[in-house]
């Protein structure tokens, strides 16, 4: 996204004046005394309204890679990357296997953290510690990929006017600020103008690559003469990844920690269904659009290699906005939205890393009778230090390992079966669950770990849930009797 | 036949959309028949308003995927909203009294 012709004191503007709004808004979010529970500041309180939990749920759920890295995908994989669209739809849809439930028991019990579920569900402090170190490596993961993206976002809107790491800093002081004032509900509420612009910005990037190419009839004409493996049926390997990535990324996005919590937040049955029931087609507007302008890309600029066509976005941008003024202008609210879908993403999961170490950890190992207000403090200082190691961690990379420290829908999917199965199943013991999960860990760990996978199309992640799901329901039928009474749920 | 139902279960006039396997069963139909597993590798021909027809269909069953999603939550979802509304009805009335 360098060398771009808008670049330079126009971006600086807008990121200012987006900075500005953010920490307005975080200002006014924190004026009540959010940090007095964590229950207050972890989950605004179960309170948010049908706008705000809509937004945030949209704003956490599509980061700024779901338009910056999506639209290279389109670009290399043709019509087969139309699967970003159902595969968002499908978290939503695995939402509806839980989150009914989840969402009456959260509120019976004050739920805050993920974690406070199967502590309830299953009394297994085991479980709980791996059900705790999954979500802290899934968060640290999540939050450690918005870093690397914001810094390309804020060096490439600004033509590196602002250079890549003060950006990355002055956008973590702002959102750390933000967050620190006034926890979710302030989070929620920048998540509201963060969602808007990155609608606007998507949208400015339709009208501007569609004004360019002459609509997706003329696209495929030209894709199916020119490069007509693109727009073919894909082999049959990329034919299952295409349904292994729905299940994975389906099951996986909706039991992240701050996915979760999105649930617990919500004021009523009725604002979290209503806000669900509009996010089932937000994939059509948010991926399905950043996939048609991936494709309009190869007619605009065809026989990009691999690396280049990851500067596709900034390419396109460059071209729309050399048309007129008000393209000119819209491209620059594109690349304020792609910075706002990232600190939206990247302010949630940190948020989420805070409450499990301060419900989870410290109030729960270190400092039971440690008054709410310490525990908040805790989790917000670990978190604000855990930001500034994973910046480290994205300057530093290090080297070899580095694609474990990426490792994120692999991990984070393993937890899928102690929420969902655990909420119906009276049979599932705490011992094969944790066996489970630990073996699903290992196998999609070590997958990485040594680059194994996919095989045939199903990625190592799903490979390790098939085990953990197998392991979890024959041993929980092994060990628990028919005639055993039901769990006995714990406060 | 008798339903098993869990401790936590709600009444049987509510809605919960686990308890009916069906509605997961057409969601899976519907992501089946988007994906791209029944036709032969390569296939473009025939076009569907300028789309091969493989495309078409991934887009129609998507359209339809969303849109039955949407449906269940909004109609086949309600285990805590009748009493939700009654409480807060029941506030509204505790604070026009005390008016």
């Amino acid at each position: 996204m360098n060398d771009l012709i808008f670049a330079g004191p126009a971006g600086v503007a807008i990121l200012c004046a987006y900075a500005v709004v953010m920490l307005g808004i975080g200002w006014y979010a924190g004026r009540g005394n959010t940090g007095g529970t964590a229950r207050g500041y972890f989950t605004a309180g179960g309170g948010l309204g049908m706008v705000t939990l809509f937004f945030t749920l949209y704003a956490t759920q599509y980061s700024g890679n779901s338009v910056v890295g999506y639209a290279p995908q389109a670009y290399r994989s043709g019509f087969a990357w139309w699967q970003s669209v159902p595969f968002m739809i499908a978290v939503i849809a695995v939402y509806l296997l839980f989150a009914p439930r989840l969402y009456v028991l959260a509120k019976q019990k004050g739920f805050v953290t993920p974690t406070d579920f199967v502590r309830d569900r299953f009394g297994s402090t085991r479980l709980s510690l791996l059900t705790i170190a999954l979500m802290l490596w899934g968060l640290g993961n999540y939050v450690l990929e918005q870093l690397v993206a914001m810094g390309h976002g804020v060096a490439g809107l600004t033509g590196e006017t602002i250079p890549y790491e003060v950006g990355v800093v002055g956008f973590i002081v702002v959102m750390l600020a933000y967050s620190w004032t006034g926890g979710m509900r302030a989070i929620a509420m920048t998540d509201v103008m963060q969602g808007i612009a990155m609608l606007v910005g998507i949208g400015a990037l339709l009208v501007g690559t569609m004004y360019l190419t002459g609509g997706i009839g003329t696209l495929t004409t030209y894709l199916a003469e020119t490069s007509p493996e693109l727009v073919g049926v894909p082999e049959k390997s990329d034919a299952v990844n295409w349904l292994a990535m729905i299940i994975m990324i389906g099951f996986g996005a909706a039991v992240y920690p701050h996915a979760i919590q999105r649930v617990y937040s919500a004021r009523s049955e009725r604002t979290l269904k209503r806000s669900l029931a509009l996010m089932a087609w937000m994939p059509l507007l948010t991926t399905g659009v950043v996939f048609l302008v991936g494709l309009a890309g190869l007619q605009l600029f065809p026989g990009l290699g691999t690396e280049e066509s990851e500067q596709l976005v900034g390419l396109i941008a460059n071209e729309v906005a050399a048309t007129n003024l008000v393209f000119y202008i819209l491209m620059i609210l594109l690349f304020g939205g792609i910075v706002c879908a990232i600190v939206s993403t990247a302010d949630s999961a940190v948020l989420s890393f805070a409450s499990v170490i301060a419900g989870d950890l410290y109030g729960r190992y270190i400092a039971p009778d440690a008054p709410d207000r310490r525990k908040v403090l805790v989790g917000k200082l670990v978190s604000v230090a855990m930001v500034f190691v994973l910046l480290l961690l994205a300057w530093n990379p290090p080297g070899t390992l580095y694609s474990i420290f990426v490792l994120k829908f692999e991990l984070i999917v393993q937890l899928a079966p102690v929420f969902i199965l655990g909420l119906y199943w009276k049979r599932m013991a705490a011992g094969p669950t944790f066996w489970g999960m630990l073996t699903g860990a290992v196998v999609a760990g070590g997958a990485t770990l040594v680059d194994a996978g996919p095989f045939f199309g199903v990625p190592a992640g799903l490979v390790g849930l098939a085990a953990n799901v197998a392991i979890c329901v024959a041993g929980s039928l092994l060990v628990s009797p028919r005639s055993a009474p039901a769990e006995p749920a714990r406060t | 036949m008798e339903q098993r139902r869990s401790p936590n279960s709600p009444p049987a006039d509510d809605h919960e959309p686990i308890r009916s396997p069906w509605l997961f069963a057409v969601l899976l139909l519907l992501v089946l028949a988007g994906t791209p597993l029944w036709y032969p590798t390569g296939l473009v021909e025939p076009l569907v308003l300028g789309v091969p027809l493989w495309f078409a269909v991934s887009v129609l069953s998507t359209l339809a995927f969303a849109g039955f999603t949407s449906w269940i939550c909004l109609r086949r979802w309600n285990l805590a909203e009748s009493d939700e509304v009654a409480a807060a009805a029941g506030e509204a009335a505790a604070g026009g009294d005390d008016r």
